[in-house]
């Protein structure tokens, strides 16, 4: 009997005829890059964020998942909500084994567009995220630049963050900084989407820099009538915090792909 | 003289020119005299102030959820037939920004790109 064999090249035809004629559905054509767009009043969709990490200097692999629900208030403004999960999987040094499911975190998103960036000369929006865990308090506030010309989009981000976690057993807070740039740049064809991503990141524990990394890699975006799909693996190409340096594998990953969904409802 | 150059070799001038050429290349088309006349061919009374206001109003209800298309992108035919009535119900317009809307696609769908 002839083994199984998945019918790949078919499918990839029918996915493509699927998604090749519509133009005029939602999309998001960038991964870890926001775009300034929000959903016009009345409107709203659901997304399914997952982030894979892997690649460290020992064994280390993680899921972060993100469901959320993104609601349209006005044509400039727009707030969301979700419910986050991350699992890990890492082998010490001394070869012991670790598999955690952190407790599920709840987010709430505010997005206010100031100018739009296909009838403005730059589209420009502010973004402030709450995040709310057990015993710890996540902010983040985001500036948006990002201009649509034709085909080709071009996002900048600059983010900052402050992590605040309360550690019962010493009855202390630990405090924790994030900063961030990350710039995109995708080139729309029909459904499909392709560009680069590139992003820098900055934490800073207590003070003290923790670690400071440089990931690239490209992104692949199509859109259907129903949902739409983009997806990003980002590749750590530098440590910012070792000039010259090979990559960190101590502490960060050497891989993280980011994969979303989006139904609009 | 001292030569600044940003990783990977990009010289701060060169980023400089392309985003400039980034910022002029507009997504939307800019209402100016030609853009207008060329609109009133088929709608007479068409004021220059509505026509402004409905590309502004097109970028927010169409631009939220995607790319919007410039309206030479697609025959009026196009436009009246399939994407007004399904993006309108998508994008949950009132019958006032349909009729905006519809104006602004409808007035410059067709128009031949400009002269160099």
């Amino acid at each position: 009997m002839k083994p199984f064999r998945f019918p790949i090249p078919l499918l990839a035809s029918l996915l493509f005829l699927w998604v090749g004629g519509p133009l005029f559905a939602h999309e998001r054509r960038l991964g870890f890059v926001t775009e300034s767009r929000t959903l016009p009043k009345g409107t709203a969709e659901l997304e399914w964020h997952s982030t894979y990490r892997i690649g460290r200097q020992n064994y280390y692999s993680a899921f972060d998942e993100r469901i959320e629900a993104e609601f349209g208030l006005t044509d400039r403004f727009l707030m969301a909500f979700y419910l986050n999960g991350t699992w890990e999987h890492s082998l010490s040094a001394a070869g012991i084994e670790s598999k955690s499911m952190k407790a599920p975190s709840l987010s709430v998103e505010a997005k206010w567009k100031l100018a739009d960036s296909s009838a403005d000369a730059l589209g420009l929006a502010l973004y402030g995220e709450l995040t709310a865990k057990s015993h710890e308090v996540e902010l983040e506030g985001k500036l948006i630049l990002d201009k649509q010309a034709g085909p080709l989009l071009v996002a900048l981000n600059l983010v900052a963050e402050g992590e605040f976690a309360y550690r019962p057993a010493s009855a202390l807070w630990e405090t924790e900084a994030v900063l961030e740039g990350s710039l995109g740049a995708a080139w729309v064809k029909g459904a499909w989407g392709f560009g680069l991503e590139c992003r820098s990141s900055t934490v800073i524990a207590s003070g003290s820099l923790e670690k400071s990394t440089l990931a690239a890699g490209p992104v692949v975006s199509v859109n259907a009538p129903r949902f739409w799909l983009t997806l990003t693996p980002l590749l750590q190409i530098a440590d910012l915090a070792k000039a010259g340096a090979a990559p960190n594998l101590t502490d960060a990953q050497r891989l993280e792909a980011r994969l979303i969904l989006g139904i609009p409802f | 003289m001292v030569r600044r150059v940003l990783p990977f070799g990009l010289r701060p001038s060169g980023l400089g020119l392309g985003a400039l050429l980034l910022v002029s290349c507009a997504g939307l088309p800019r209402i100016d005299d030609d853009q207008w006349a060329w609109a009133r061919r088929r709608d007479p009374d068409l004021t220059r102030e509505a026509l402004d206001g409905a590309r502004s109003l097109y970028a927010q209800k169409c631009g939220g959820c995607h790319r919007p298309h410039a309206p030479a992108e697609y025959s009026s035919q196009a436009w009246e037939s399939r994407y007004l009535p399904e993006m309108a119900r998508r994008a949950k317009l009132s019958p006032e920004e349909r009729e905006s809307i519809s104006r602004f696609v409808l007035g410059l769908s067709g128009k031949p790109p400009r002269a160099p």
